[in-house]
């Protein structure tokens, strides 16, 4: 099992490679959070699982407008018509999954098959409690160009 | 190029953005099937024939996995192009994916450029170009 410093360069990376990869987004900065963060309301949030080897749980949280950026610079040709909160959501859920898979890329071995919960969105009031960070959960804010960004890792 | 493809992936985004992409990489005039896991793609290709499958495989119900064996087992569809779009894309992963009969791998995010060069190492009788 890949110990604690070795889960959350990996997860710097995973983040970096997905946002840079889909919106050419630059991360300028990412910190430890000791404290759950104040949310500005309209925040989706996705968890999902990483089985052994891996063994965690992962979860992100971005603001709306955020997402909706993002989707526009994978999706240029989309009509915005067409963008409904839900498939913003599905999107966000996308983007988790993706991190995801980086950061098994990472932190799984070659040679060993490597698998992926399916990502679940948290309701709105389960934000701050998934975003309190414990003794098992550390919770890190990702600068990406003028957005905030959540993970935490348990 | 492909009459029909069957896009498969439980993420209504995943599938729109895909969709678009493949028209950007010539497919165009292509008929668009969309469904959310492997079961309803079986009940679609029950219904229609197609050209292309560009499947993700981590999906609710029945995932890519399970859902190109069901492929592979039946001489009606053993020949339709099978490209993989994944975020759990590793090198043993992409070896395993392959095993399966899959005809290209993506690792996720997907791209216009990997589409296209999936796309055009395939020809439309499903054979390698």
């Amino acid at each position: 099992m890949p110990d604690s410093s070795m889960k959350f360069e990996a997860l710097e990376k995973a983040i970096s490679n997905t946002f840079e990869g889909i919106a050419f987004s630059q991360v300028l900065d990412c910190s430890f959070l000791a404290l759950e963060p104040e949310l500005k309301g309209g925040e989706i949030g996705v968890c999902l699982s990483l089985p052994d080897p891996a063994n965690l749980k992962f979860t992100l949280v971005m603001g709306k407008a955020h997402a909706v950026e993002c989707f526009q610079a994978v999706a240029p040709g989309i009509d915005l018509e067409k963008i409904s909160d839900y498939i913003i959501a599905d999107f966000v859920k996308e983007l988790t999954n993706t991190v995801a898979g980086h950061l098994n890329a990472i932190l799984v071995p070659h040679n060993e098959d490597m698998t992926i919960g399916l990502p679940v969105l948290l309701e709105s009031d389960e934000l701050s409690r998934e975003l309190k960070p414990t003794a098992k959960r550390e919770v890190l804010r990702f600068q990406i160009e003028e957005h905030g960004l959540f993970c935490t890792l348990t | 190029m492909f009459k029909r493809i069957l896009i498969v992936d439980d993420s209504v985004a995943a599938r729109m953005i895909i969709k678009q992409y493949l028209e950007i990489v010539g497919c165009r005039e292509s008929e668009f099937l969309e469904v959310g896991d492997g079961r309803e793609a079986l009940g679609a290709l029950k219904e229609k024939s197609v050209d292309l499958i560009v499947t993700d495989m981590n999906m609710p119900n029945m995932g890519g996995s399970e859902f190109i064996s069901h492929l592979k087992a039946s001489p009606k569809f053993l020949k339709i192009p099978v490209i993989i779009v994944s975020s759990a894309v590793n090198e043993d992963n992409r070896a395993r994916f392959m095993n399966f009969g899959a005809n290209f791998v993506i690792g996720k995010p997907v791209s216009p450029q990997l589409l296209y060069k999936a796309v055009s190492s395939l020809d439309v009788e499903g054979q390698e170009a």
